[in-house]
Protein backbone atom coordinates (compact mmCIF):
# COMPACT_ATOMS: atom_id res chain seq x y z
CA UNK A 1 0.00 0.00 0.00
CA UNK A 2 1.20 3.49 -0.87
CA UNK A 3 0.31 6.35 1.45
CA UNK A 4 1.11 9.98 0.64
CA UNK A 5 0.92 12.63 3.34
CA UNK A 6 0.82 16.31 2.36
CA UNK A 7 2.34 18.61 4.98
CA UNK A 8 5.25 17.95 7.33
CA UNK A 9 3.97 19.58 10.52
CA UNK A 10 3.18 17.55 13.66
CA UNK A 11 -0.01 16.23 12.05
CA UNK A 12 1.71 15.02 8.88
CA UNK A 13 4.68 13.52 10.72
CA UNK A 14 2.48 11.66 13.22
CA UNK A 15 0.18 10.37 10.47
CA UNK A 16 3.09 9.19 8.31
CA UNK A 17 4.73 7.53 11.29
CA UNK A 18 1.64 5.58 12.34
CA UNK A 19 0.82 4.56 8.74
CA UNK A 20 4.32 3.14 8.43
CA UNK A 21 4.08 1.40 11.80
CA UNK A 22 0.69 -0.05 10.82
CA UNK A 23 2.37 -1.78 7.89
CA UNK A 24 2.10 0.48 4.83
CA UNK A 25 4.94 -0.47 2.44
CA UNK A 26 5.54 3.01 1.06
CA UNK A 27 4.86 6.19 2.98
CA UNK A 28 5.80 9.50 1.35
CA UNK A 29 5.76 12.78 3.29
CA UNK A 30 5.63 16.00 1.25
CA UNK A 31 6.65 19.35 2.73
CA UNK A 32 6.83 22.59 0.81
CA UNK A 33 9.28 24.25 3.22
CA UNK A 34 12.96 23.42 3.54
CA UNK A 35 12.45 21.90 6.98
CA UNK A 36 9.93 19.63 8.66
CA UNK A 37 7.93 20.81 11.65
CA UNK A 38 5.24 23.10 10.24
CA UNK A 39 4.71 26.03 12.59
CA UNK A 40 6.56 24.34 15.46
CA UNK A 41 10.10 25.63 14.72
CA UNK A 42 8.87 29.20 15.25
CA UNK A 43 7.00 28.32 18.48
CA UNK A 44 10.10 28.51 20.66
CA UNK A 45 8.12 28.58 23.93
CA UNK A 46 7.36 25.51 26.04
CA UNK A 47 3.96 23.86 26.42
CA UNK A 48 4.29 21.14 23.81
CA UNK A 49 4.48 17.39 24.34
CA UNK A 50 3.07 17.17 27.87
CA UNK A 51 0.69 14.45 26.78
CA UNK A 52 2.36 13.01 23.63
CA UNK A 53 5.96 12.79 24.93
CA UNK A 54 5.17 13.14 28.66
CA UNK A 55 7.57 16.07 28.80
CA UNK A 56 7.19 19.83 28.61
CA UNK A 57 8.97 20.68 25.37
CA UNK A 58 9.47 23.72 23.15
CA UNK A 59 7.98 23.63 19.64
CA UNK A 60 11.37 22.95 17.97
CA UNK A 61 12.08 20.12 20.42
CA UNK A 62 8.66 18.55 19.81
CA UNK A 63 9.26 18.75 16.05
CA UNK A 64 12.74 17.27 16.23
CA UNK A 65 11.59 14.36 18.42
CA UNK A 66 8.93 13.50 15.85
CA UNK A 67 11.34 14.04 12.98
CA UNK A 68 13.75 11.48 14.44
CA UNK A 69 10.96 8.90 14.80
CA UNK A 70 9.86 9.56 11.21
CA UNK A 71 13.39 9.03 9.89
CA UNK A 72 13.87 5.88 11.95
CA UNK A 73 10.59 4.34 10.76
CA UNK A 74 11.66 4.61 7.12
CA UNK A 75 9.23 7.26 5.91
CA UNK A 76 10.38 8.86 2.65
CA UNK A 77 10.53 12.64 3.02
CA UNK A 78 10.52 15.15 0.15
CA UNK A 79 11.34 18.69 1.29
CA UNK A 80 10.84 21.76 -0.92
CA UNK A 81 7.96 19.85 -2.49
CA UNK A 82 4.61 21.50 -2.81
CA UNK A 83 1.41 19.72 -3.73
CA UNK A 84 0.06 22.07 -6.40
CA UNK A 85 -3.14 20.32 -7.29
CA UNK A 86 -5.23 17.45 -5.95
CA UNK A 87 -7.99 15.53 -7.73
CA UNK A 88 -10.98 13.60 -6.37
CA UNK A 89 -9.44 10.31 -7.55
CA UNK A 90 -6.37 10.98 -5.32
CA UNK A 91 -4.14 12.12 -8.16
CA UNK A 92 -1.66 14.68 -7.05
CA UNK A 93 0.55 17.12 -8.90
CA UNK A 94 3.71 17.92 -6.96
CA UNK A 95 6.36 20.52 -7.72
CA UNK A 96 9.78 19.32 -6.54
CA UNK A 97 13.35 20.44 -6.99
CA UNK A 98 13.63 17.85 -9.74
CA UNK A 99 10.58 19.15 -11.56
CA UNK A 100 6.88 18.31 -11.63
CA UNK A 101 5.77 14.87 -10.51
CA UNK A 102 2.36 13.19 -10.75
CA UNK A 103 1.39 10.70 -8.03
CA UNK A 104 -1.63 8.52 -7.38
CA UNK A 105 -1.34 6.92 -3.94
CA UNK A 106 -3.82 4.41 -2.49
CA UNK A 107 -4.38 6.72 0.45
CA UNK A 108 -3.99 10.49 0.55
CA UNK A 109 -3.68 12.25 3.91
CA UNK A 110 -4.02 16.03 4.03
CA UNK A 111 -2.04 17.56 6.88
CA UNK A 112 -1.79 21.04 5.43
CA UNK A 113 -2.32 23.07 8.59
CA UNK A 114 -4.00 26.45 8.91
CA UNK A 115 -3.43 29.98 7.74
CA UNK A 116 -4.02 33.18 9.63
CA UNK A 117 -7.27 34.92 8.89
CA UNK A 118 -6.58 37.48 6.19
CA UNK A 119 -6.53 41.10 7.22
CA UNK A 120 -9.32 42.05 4.82
CA UNK A 121 -11.69 40.05 6.98
CA UNK A 122 -11.25 42.61 9.73
CA UNK A 123 -11.89 45.97 8.26
CA UNK A 124 -9.95 48.56 10.23
CA UNK A 125 -10.57 52.06 8.95
CA UNK A 126 -7.65 54.40 8.35
CA UNK A 127 -4.38 54.47 6.46
CA UNK A 128 -2.46 51.44 5.31
CA UNK A 129 1.06 52.22 6.48
CA UNK A 130 3.79 49.63 7.03
CA UNK A 131 3.91 48.12 10.50
CA UNK A 132 0.75 46.00 10.52
CA UNK A 133 1.58 42.30 10.92
CA UNK A 134 -0.26 39.11 11.64
CA UNK A 135 0.97 37.48 14.84
CA UNK A 136 2.29 34.41 13.02
CA UNK A 137 4.32 36.52 10.60
CA UNK A 138 5.72 38.55 13.49
CA UNK A 139 6.65 35.29 15.20
CA UNK A 140 8.36 33.96 12.07
CA UNK A 141 10.28 37.22 11.58
CA UNK A 142 11.42 37.30 15.21
CA UNK A 143 12.23 33.64 15.86
CA UNK A 144 13.30 32.30 12.45
CA UNK A 145 14.57 35.32 10.54
CA UNK A 146 15.93 37.23 13.52
CA UNK A 147 14.41 40.52 12.36
CA UNK A 148 13.13 43.27 14.61
CA UNK A 149 9.44 43.72 13.87
CA UNK A 150 9.05 47.06 15.66
CA UNK A 151 9.64 48.86 18.98
CA UNK A 152 6.24 49.73 20.40
CA UNK A 153 3.27 47.45 19.86
CA UNK A 154 -0.46 47.22 20.21
CA UNK A 155 -2.09 43.82 19.69
CA UNK A 156 -5.59 43.25 18.32
CA UNK A 157 -7.07 39.90 19.29
CA UNK A 158 -6.23 37.70 22.25
CA UNK A 159 -5.52 34.46 20.39
CA UNK A 160 -2.62 32.40 21.73
CA UNK A 161 -0.13 33.52 19.10
CA UNK A 162 -0.69 37.18 19.98
CA UNK A 163 -0.34 36.47 23.71
CA UNK A 164 2.86 34.52 23.17
CA UNK A 165 4.26 37.36 21.06
CA UNK A 166 3.34 39.96 23.70
CA UNK A 167 5.65 38.13 26.12
CA UNK A 168 8.31 37.57 23.50
CA UNK A 169 8.45 41.29 22.60
CA UNK A 170 8.54 42.28 26.28
CA UNK A 171 11.44 39.94 27.02
CA UNK A 172 13.25 41.43 24.02
CA UNK A 173 13.07 44.80 25.76
CA UNK A 174 10.30 46.14 23.50
CA UNK A 175 7.07 47.71 24.70
CA UNK A 176 3.60 46.22 24.39
CA UNK A 177 0.97 48.83 25.23
CA UNK A 178 -1.97 46.48 25.40
CA UNK A 179 -4.14 43.80 23.86
CA UNK A 180 -7.70 44.50 22.68
CA UNK A 181 -10.23 41.69 22.40
CA UNK A 182 -13.60 42.23 20.74
CA UNK A 183 -15.29 39.48 22.74
CA UNK A 184 -15.98 39.75 26.49
CA UNK A 185 -13.61 36.81 27.10
CA UNK A 186 -10.06 36.01 25.98
CA UNK A 187 -9.49 34.00 22.81
CA UNK A 188 -6.38 32.20 24.04
CA UNK A 189 -5.74 29.72 26.85
CA UNK A 190 -5.98 31.09 30.40
CA UNK A 191 -2.42 30.00 31.14
CA UNK A 192 -1.22 32.26 28.33
CA UNK A 193 -3.23 35.20 29.66
CA UNK A 194 -1.45 34.62 32.98
CA UNK A 195 2.12 33.94 31.90
CA UNK A 196 2.22 36.24 28.85
CA UNK A 197 0.17 39.27 29.95
CA UNK A 198 -0.42 39.36 33.73
CA UNK A 199 3.17 38.36 34.49
CA UNK A 200 4.33 41.53 32.73
CA UNK A 201 1.40 43.77 33.66
CA UNK A 202 0.32 44.10 30.02
CA UNK A 203 -3.31 45.28 30.00
CA UNK A 204 -5.98 43.12 28.32
CA UNK A 205 -8.96 45.17 27.19
CA UNK A 206 -11.94 42.86 26.76
CA UNK A 207 -14.88 44.07 24.63
CA UNK A 208 -12.56 46.53 22.88
CA UNK A 209 -11.40 46.93 19.32
CA UNK A 210 -8.98 48.93 17.21
CA UNK A 211 -10.95 51.67 15.51
CA UNK A 212 -8.22 53.22 13.41
CA UNK A 213 -4.61 53.09 12.26
CA UNK A 214 -2.67 56.30 11.66
CA UNK A 215 0.65 56.96 9.94
CA UNK A 216 2.07 57.82 6.54
CA UNK A 217 4.90 55.41 5.76
CA UNK A 218 4.92 53.59 9.08
CA UNK A 219 2.26 53.16 11.75
CA UNK A 220 2.40 56.12 14.15
CA UNK A 221 -0.65 55.46 16.31
CA UNK A 222 -3.72 53.30 16.72
CA UNK A 223 -7.04 54.24 18.28
CA UNK A 224 -8.86 51.79 20.52
CA UNK A 225 -12.42 51.92 21.85
CA UNK A 226 -14.76 49.76 23.90
CA UNK A 227 -17.63 48.13 22.02
CA UNK A 228 -21.29 47.92 22.99
CA UNK A 229 -22.99 44.50 23.34
CA UNK A 230 -23.62 44.47 19.57
CA UNK A 231 -19.95 44.98 18.82
CA UNK A 232 -20.21 48.65 17.76
CA UNK A 233 -17.31 50.84 18.95
CA UNK A 234 -18.16 53.63 21.38
CA UNK A 235 -16.25 56.41 19.62
CA UNK A 236 -16.56 58.92 22.46
CA UNK A 237 -14.45 56.63 24.65
CA UNK A 238 -11.69 56.22 22.07
CA UNK A 239 -8.10 56.26 23.26
CA UNK A 240 -4.93 56.74 21.21
CA UNK A 241 -1.74 54.71 21.60
CA UNK A 242 1.49 55.91 20.01
CA UNK A 243 2.94 52.69 18.57
CA UNK A 244 4.90 51.77 15.46
CA UNK A 245 3.35 48.33 15.03
CA UNK A 246 -0.06 46.72 15.18
CA UNK A 247 -0.16 42.95 15.58
CA UNK A 248 -3.27 41.09 14.46
CA UNK A 249 -3.96 37.90 16.35
CA UNK A 250 -7.40 37.10 15.10
CA UNK A 251 -7.27 33.38 14.69
CA UNK A 252 -6.55 30.63 12.21
CA UNK A 253 -8.57 28.99 9.46
CA UNK A 254 -7.87 25.55 7.99
CA UNK A 255 -6.02 25.70 4.69
CA UNK A 256 -8.86 24.57 2.42
CA UNK A 257 -7.81 25.21 -1.17
CA UNK A 258 -6.26 21.84 -1.96
CA UNK A 259 -9.04 19.93 -0.23
CA UNK A 260 -11.66 21.72 -2.30
CA UNK A 261 -9.82 20.64 -5.45
CA UNK A 262 -10.05 17.08 -4.22
CA UNK A 263 -13.82 17.47 -4.30
CA UNK A 264 -14.40 17.94 -0.57
CA UNK A 265 -16.84 20.46 0.86
CA UNK A 266 -15.86 22.49 3.92
CA UNK A 267 -17.96 22.47 7.09
CA UNK A 268 -18.96 26.07 7.92
CA UNK A 269 -18.29 25.72 11.69
CA UNK A 270 -14.70 24.53 11.32
CA UNK A 271 -13.68 25.78 7.88
CA UNK A 272 -12.27 22.29 7.27
CA UNK A 273 -13.67 19.15 5.65
CA UNK A 274 -16.18 16.93 7.46
CA UNK A 275 -14.44 13.84 8.85
CA UNK A 276 -15.42 10.62 10.60
CA UNK A 277 -13.81 9.31 13.80
CA UNK A 278 -10.86 8.02 11.74
CA UNK A 279 -10.47 11.40 10.05
CA UNK A 280 -11.59 10.00 6.72
CA UNK A 281 -13.32 12.60 4.57
CA UNK A 282 -16.44 12.04 2.53
CA UNK A 283 -14.31 10.39 -0.17
CA UNK A 284 -12.89 6.92 0.29
CA UNK A 285 -9.12 6.89 0.78
CA UNK A 286 -8.85 10.61 1.55
CA UNK A 287 -8.08 11.66 5.11
CA UNK A 288 -7.53 15.04 6.73
CA UNK A 289 -5.73 15.68 10.01
CA UNK A 290 -4.41 18.45 12.26
CA UNK A 291 -5.21 22.12 11.88
CA UNK A 292 -6.34 21.42 8.32
CA UNK A 293 -9.48 19.82 9.82
CA UNK A 294 -10.22 22.17 12.68
CA UNK A 295 -8.09 24.38 14.91
CA UNK A 296 -6.83 22.31 17.83
CA UNK A 297 -5.30 24.06 20.83
CA UNK A 298 -2.33 21.80 21.19
CA UNK A 299 0.20 20.09 18.98
CA UNK A 300 -0.31 17.08 21.26
CA UNK A 301 -3.97 16.75 20.23
CA UNK A 302 -2.91 17.19 16.64
CA UNK A 303 -0.32 14.41 16.80
CA UNK A 304 -2.57 12.02 18.72
CA UNK A 305 -5.53 12.40 16.38
CA UNK A 306 -3.29 12.21 13.30
CA UNK A 307 -1.96 8.89 14.57
CA UNK A 308 -5.49 7.53 14.63
CA UNK A 309 -5.86 8.53 10.97
CA UNK A 310 -2.52 7.06 9.88
CA UNK A 311 -3.35 3.71 11.43
CA UNK A 312 -6.91 3.64 10.03
CA UNK A 313 -5.63 4.58 6.57
CA UNK A 314 -3.81 1.25 6.49
CA UNK A 315 -6.01 -1.02 8.58
CA UNK A 316 -9.27 0.55 7.29
CA UNK A 317 -11.97 -1.12 9.41
CA UNK A 318 -14.93 -2.07 7.20
CA UNK A 319 -17.79 0.43 7.48
CA UNK A 320 -21.50 -0.33 7.99
CA UNK A 321 -22.47 3.19 6.99
CA UNK A 322 -22.33 6.56 8.69
CA UNK A 323 -24.46 8.64 11.05
CA UNK A 324 -24.21 12.43 11.22
CA UNK A 325 -23.03 14.25 14.34
CA UNK A 326 -24.10 17.81 15.08
CA UNK A 327 -23.48 20.38 17.82
CA UNK A 328 -26.35 22.61 18.91
CA UNK A 329 -27.30 25.20 21.50
CA UNK A 330 -23.99 26.59 22.69
CA UNK A 331 -21.74 23.99 21.04
CA UNK A 332 -19.79 25.51 18.19
CA UNK A 333 -17.46 22.84 16.84
CA UNK A 334 -17.76 19.06 16.90
CA UNK A 335 -15.20 16.61 15.54
CA UNK A 336 -16.01 14.16 13.99
CA UNK A 337 -19.05 15.33 12.05
CA UNK A 338 -19.71 11.77 10.83
CA UNK A 339 -19.64 8.55 12.80
CA UNK A 340 -18.68 5.37 10.99
CA UNK A 341 -20.89 2.73 12.63
CA UNK A 342 -18.83 0.28 14.69
CA UNK A 343 -18.80 -1.47 18.06
CA UNK A 344 -16.49 0.89 19.90
CA UNK A 345 -16.70 3.89 22.18
CA UNK A 346 -16.86 7.22 20.40
CA UNK A 347 -15.00 10.30 21.63
CA UNK A 348 -16.42 13.61 20.44
CA UNK A 349 -14.15 16.68 20.51
CA UNK A 350 -16.03 19.94 20.84
CA UNK A 351 -15.75 23.63 21.57
CA UNK A 352 -18.30 25.80 23.40
CA UNK A 353 -19.52 29.01 21.75
CA UNK A 354 -19.14 31.10 24.90
CA UNK A 355 -17.79 30.65 28.44
CA UNK A 356 -20.24 28.60 30.50
CA UNK A 357 -19.98 27.77 34.20
CA UNK A 358 -21.05 24.32 35.44
CA UNK A 359 -22.75 23.14 32.24
CA UNK A 360 -24.14 19.66 31.68
CA UNK A 361 -23.74 18.24 28.25
CA UNK A 362 -25.85 15.54 26.67
CA UNK A 363 -25.62 13.46 23.55
CA UNK A 364 -28.85 12.09 22.09
CA UNK A 365 -30.07 10.21 19.06
CA UNK A 366 -33.71 9.78 18.08
CA UNK A 367 -34.72 11.16 21.45
CA UNK A 368 -32.63 8.65 23.41
CA UNK A 369 -29.85 9.63 25.77
CA UNK A 370 -26.41 8.29 24.75
CA UNK A 371 -24.19 10.16 27.20
CA UNK A 372 -24.29 12.95 29.75
CA UNK A 373 -21.49 14.73 31.52
CA UNK A 374 -21.01 17.79 33.72
CA UNK A 375 -18.06 20.18 33.44
CA UNK A 376 -16.68 22.67 35.95
CA UNK A 377 -16.57 25.19 33.11
CA UNK A 378 -16.41 25.33 29.32
CA UNK A 379 -14.34 27.95 27.57
CA UNK A 380 -14.32 28.67 23.82
CA UNK A 381 -10.50 28.68 23.86
CA UNK A 382 -10.41 25.04 24.88
CA UNK A 383 -11.32 21.93 22.94
CA UNK A 384 -13.10 19.49 25.27
CA UNK A 385 -14.24 15.92 24.85
CA UNK A 386 -17.04 13.55 25.80
CA UNK A 387 -17.02 9.76 25.50
CA UNK A 388 -20.03 7.72 24.39
CA UNK A 389 -19.91 4.05 25.37
CA UNK A 390 -20.23 1.45 22.61
CA UNK A 391 -23.29 -0.22 24.18
CA UNK A 392 -25.23 3.06 24.01
CA UNK A 393 -24.27 3.53 20.38
CA UNK A 394 -25.69 0.15 19.36
CA UNK A 395 -29.08 1.73 18.62
CA UNK A 396 -27.67 4.26 16.12
CA UNK A 397 -28.25 3.36 12.47
CA UNK A 398 -26.83 4.63 9.21
CA UNK A 399 -28.31 8.02 8.30
CA UNK A 400 -29.28 8.87 11.90
CA UNK A 401 -28.44 12.19 13.53
CA UNK A 402 -26.48 12.28 16.80
CA UNK A 403 -26.88 15.60 18.63
CA UNK A 404 -24.52 17.14 21.18
CA UNK A 405 -25.98 20.01 23.21
CA UNK A 406 -25.94 21.85 26.51
CA UNK A 407 -28.78 20.77 28.77
CA UNK A 408 -31.37 23.39 29.39
CA UNK A 409 -31.14 25.05 32.77
CA UNK A 410 -27.51 24.02 33.21
CA UNK A 411 -24.59 26.40 32.92
CA UNK A 412 -24.64 30.17 33.28
CA UNK B 1 17.48 38.43 46.63
CA UNK B 2 15.02 39.20 49.39
CA UNK B 3 11.69 37.47 49.73
CA UNK B 4 9.71 40.62 49.07
CA UNK B 5 10.95 40.90 45.51
CA UNK B 6 10.62 37.21 44.67
CA UNK B 7 7.05 36.88 45.73
CA UNK B 8 5.91 40.09 44.07
CA UNK B 9 2.38 41.33 44.72
CA UNK B 10 1.29 38.13 46.41
CA UNK B 11 3.60 38.75 49.38
CA UNK B 12 1.15 41.34 50.72
CA UNK B 13 -1.30 38.59 51.57
CA UNK B 14 -1.80 37.54 55.13
CA UNK B 15 -3.28 34.30 56.46
CA UNK B 16 -6.98 33.95 55.68
CA UNK B 17 -6.74 35.97 52.48
CA UNK B 18 -8.12 34.34 49.34
CA UNK B 19 -6.96 34.82 45.77
CA UNK B 20 -7.60 33.30 42.37
CA UNK B 21 -4.59 31.96 40.50
CA UNK B 22 -4.45 30.50 37.00
CA UNK B 23 -2.43 27.31 37.19
CA UNK B 24 0.04 27.38 34.31
CA UNK B 25 1.50 23.93 34.92
CA UNK B 26 -0.41 22.38 32.05
CA UNK B 27 -2.66 23.64 29.23
CA UNK B 28 -5.89 22.94 31.16
CA UNK B 29 -5.29 26.18 33.06
CA UNK B 30 -7.40 25.61 36.19
CA UNK B 31 -8.59 28.75 37.97
CA UNK B 32 -7.41 27.92 41.47
CA UNK B 33 -9.19 29.37 44.50
CA UNK B 34 -6.35 29.75 46.97
CA UNK B 35 -6.67 30.61 50.64
CA UNK B 36 -3.57 31.30 52.70
CA UNK B 37 -3.58 29.28 55.90
CA UNK B 38 -0.17 30.27 57.24
CA UNK B 39 3.51 30.38 56.28
CA UNK B 40 3.76 28.47 52.98
CA UNK B 41 0.50 26.67 53.68
CA UNK B 42 -2.46 27.04 51.37
CA UNK B 43 -5.89 25.56 50.82
CA UNK B 44 -6.67 25.05 47.15
CA UNK B 45 -10.01 24.54 45.39
CA UNK B 46 -10.80 23.96 41.70
CA UNK B 47 -7.59 22.12 40.85
CA UNK B 48 -8.14 19.16 38.56
CA UNK B 49 -4.95 17.42 39.68
CA UNK B 50 -2.53 17.49 42.63
CA UNK B 51 0.04 19.55 40.72
CA UNK B 52 -2.27 22.52 41.15
CA UNK B 53 -1.53 22.53 44.89
CA UNK B 54 2.23 22.52 44.30
CA UNK B 55 1.79 25.38 41.88
CA UNK B 56 -0.27 27.41 44.38
CA UNK B 57 2.36 26.94 47.10
CA UNK B 58 5.18 27.91 44.75
CA UNK B 59 3.33 30.85 43.25
CA UNK B 60 2.43 32.34 46.63
CA UNK B 61 5.96 31.97 48.01
CA UNK B 62 8.51 32.12 45.18
CA UNK B 63 7.00 32.16 41.68
CA UNK B 64 9.00 30.40 38.97
CA UNK B 65 8.86 30.36 35.17
CA UNK B 66 10.54 28.65 32.26
CA UNK B 67 12.67 30.78 29.96
CA UNK B 68 13.04 30.42 26.18
CA UNK B 69 14.53 32.66 23.52
CA UNK B 70 16.70 32.56 20.40
CA UNK B 71 20.35 33.44 19.83
CA UNK B 72 22.25 34.39 16.70
CA UNK B 73 23.51 31.30 14.87
CA UNK B 74 26.78 31.44 12.91
CA UNK B 75 27.88 29.22 10.06
CA UNK B 76 24.55 27.81 8.87
CA UNK B 77 23.42 28.08 5.27
CA UNK B 78 19.76 27.64 6.27
CA UNK B 79 19.16 29.03 9.76
CA UNK B 80 19.96 32.45 11.21
CA UNK B 81 18.61 31.90 14.73
CA UNK B 82 18.93 29.04 17.17
CA UNK B 83 16.05 28.50 19.61
CA UNK B 84 17.30 28.05 23.18
CA UNK B 85 15.84 27.31 26.61
CA UNK B 86 16.87 27.05 30.21
CA UNK B 87 16.78 23.43 31.36
CA UNK B 88 14.92 24.28 34.57
CA UNK B 89 12.58 26.94 35.90
CA UNK B 90 14.02 30.10 37.45
CA UNK B 91 12.66 32.84 39.67
CA UNK B 92 10.09 34.85 37.75
CA UNK B 93 11.68 38.09 38.91
CA UNK B 94 14.92 37.27 37.04
CA UNK B 95 13.36 36.75 33.58
CA UNK B 96 14.04 40.19 32.11
CA UNK B 97 17.62 40.20 33.30
CA UNK B 98 18.18 36.73 31.82
CA UNK B 99 16.60 37.79 28.52
CA UNK B 100 18.88 40.80 28.32
CA UNK B 101 21.96 38.67 28.91
CA UNK B 102 20.92 35.93 26.45
CA UNK B 103 20.55 38.59 23.73
CA UNK B 104 24.32 39.02 23.80
CA UNK B 105 25.07 35.34 23.16
CA UNK B 106 25.79 33.52 19.89
CA UNK B 107 26.07 29.90 18.82
CA UNK B 108 28.00 28.15 16.07
CA UNK B 109 27.00 25.17 13.89
CA UNK B 110 26.99 22.24 14.22
CA UNK B 111 24.61 22.21 17.20
CA UNK B 112 22.63 19.27 18.55
CA UNK B 113 19.38 19.57 20.47
CA UNK B 114 20.22 19.48 24.18
CA UNK B 115 23.76 20.86 23.78
CA UNK B 116 24.65 23.05 26.75
CA UNK B 117 25.55 26.49 25.37
CA UNK B 118 26.24 27.98 28.77
CA UNK B 119 26.19 26.22 32.11
CA UNK B 120 24.85 27.76 35.30
CA UNK B 121 23.67 30.86 33.49
CA UNK B 122 24.09 33.97 35.68
CA UNK B 123 24.60 31.57 38.61
CA UNK B 124 20.90 30.68 38.54
CA UNK B 125 21.57 26.96 38.66
CA UNK B 126 20.09 26.42 35.19
CA UNK B 127 21.87 25.68 31.91
CA UNK B 128 21.12 27.30 28.59
CA UNK B 129 20.56 24.52 26.03
CA UNK B 130 19.83 24.33 22.31
CA UNK B 131 16.18 23.54 21.48
CA UNK B 132 17.03 22.09 18.09
CA UNK B 133 19.83 20.63 15.99
CA UNK B 134 21.35 22.50 13.09
CA UNK B 135 24.02 20.48 11.34
CA UNK B 136 25.17 22.84 8.61
C1 LIG C 1 2.05 30.77 17.80
C2 LIG C 1 1.54 29.41 18.11
C3 LIG C 1 1.64 28.97 19.40
C4 LIG C 1 1.24 27.68 19.73
N1 LIG C 1 1.41 27.26 21.02
C5 LIG C 1 1.18 25.96 21.32
C6 LIG C 1 1.51 25.44 22.63
O1 LIG C 1 1.97 26.14 23.52
N2 LIG C 1 1.31 24.13 22.86
C7 LIG C 1 0.82 23.32 21.88
O2 LIG C 1 0.70 22.11 22.13
N3 LIG C 1 0.46 23.79 20.67
C8 LIG C 1 0.64 25.09 20.35
N4 LIG C 1 0.32 25.57 19.10
C9 LIG C 1 -0.42 24.72 18.18
C10 LIG C 1 0.40 23.83 17.31
O3 LIG C 1 1.57 24.44 16.89
C11 LIG C 1 -0.44 23.48 16.12
O4 LIG C 1 -1.62 22.91 16.62
C12 LIG C 1 0.22 22.45 15.21
O5 LIG C 1 1.46 22.92 14.76
C13 LIG C 1 -0.66 22.14 14.02
O6 LIG C 1 -0.04 21.14 13.27
P1 LIG C 1 -0.36 20.82 11.76
O7 LIG C 1 0.61 19.77 11.36
O8 LIG C 1 -1.79 20.56 11.60
O9 LIG C 1 -0.08 22.17 10.96
P2 LIG C 1 1.26 22.97 10.66
O10 LIG C 1 2.18 22.91 11.78
O11 LIG C 1 0.81 24.29 10.17
O12 LIG C 1 1.92 22.16 9.44
C14 LIG C 1 1.36 22.14 8.14
C15 LIG C 1 2.48 21.88 7.16
O13 LIG C 1 1.95 21.59 5.88
C16 LIG C 1 2.75 22.19 4.89
N5 LIG C 1 1.93 22.37 3.68
C17 LIG C 1 0.77 23.06 3.56
N6 LIG C 1 0.30 22.99 2.30
C18 LIG C 1 1.18 22.23 1.60
C19 LIG C 1 1.24 21.79 0.25
N7 LIG C 1 0.31 22.14 -0.63
N8 LIG C 1 2.29 21.01 -0.12
C20 LIG C 1 3.25 20.67 0.77
N9 LIG C 1 3.24 21.05 2.07
C21 LIG C 1 2.22 21.82 2.47
C22 LIG C 1 3.17 23.50 5.53
O14 LIG C 1 4.33 24.01 4.93
C23 LIG C 1 3.40 23.07 6.99
O15 LIG C 1 4.72 22.67 7.20
C24 LIG C 1 0.69 26.85 18.74
C25 LIG C 1 0.56 27.32 17.44
C26 LIG C 1 0.97 28.57 17.09
C27 LIG C 1 0.85 29.04 15.67
S1 LIG D 1 -4.25 21.88 38.46
FE1 LIG D 1 -3.46 20.13 37.28
S2 LIG D 1 -4.91 19.98 35.56
FE2 LIG D 1 -5.21 22.02 36.44
S3 LIG D 1 -3.84 23.37 35.21
FE3 LIG D 1 -2.70 22.71 37.05
S4 LIG D 1 -1.55 20.93 36.36
FE4 LIG D 1 -3.18 21.24 34.86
Amino acid sequence: MRVTVIGGGPAGMAAALSAKRAGAEEVLLLERAERLGGVLPQCIHTGFGVSYFKEDLTGPEFAERLERLVAKAGVEVWLNSIALQAFPDRQLLVSTRLGLRALRPDVLIFAVGARERPRGAIAIPGDRPAGVFTAGTAQYMTNIQGLQVGREFFILGSGDIGLIMARRFTLEGLIVHGVAELMPFPGGLSRNVQQCLRDYAIPLYLSHTVTGVRGKQRVEAVTVAPVDPNGYPLRDQERTYAVDSLILSVGLLPEAELLRQAGLTMAPETGGPAVDQYYQCEREGIFAVGNGVAIWDLADNVAETAEVAGRAAVLCPPGRGWARVEGRGGIRVVIPQRWRLEDRDLVLHFRAGKPTIAPRLRVTCKGQLLARRGYAALRPAEMEEIRIPAEKLAMVEAGDLVVLELEEGSGG
Amino acid sequence: MDKEERSGQISNLSPGDGITLTCITCPVGCELEVTLEGEGEVRVLNNRCPRGVDYAVQETTAPERTFTSTVKLRGSSLERRLPVRLDRVIAKARLLEVAEYVRTLEAQVPVTMGDVLQDDLLKLGANLVASRSVKE
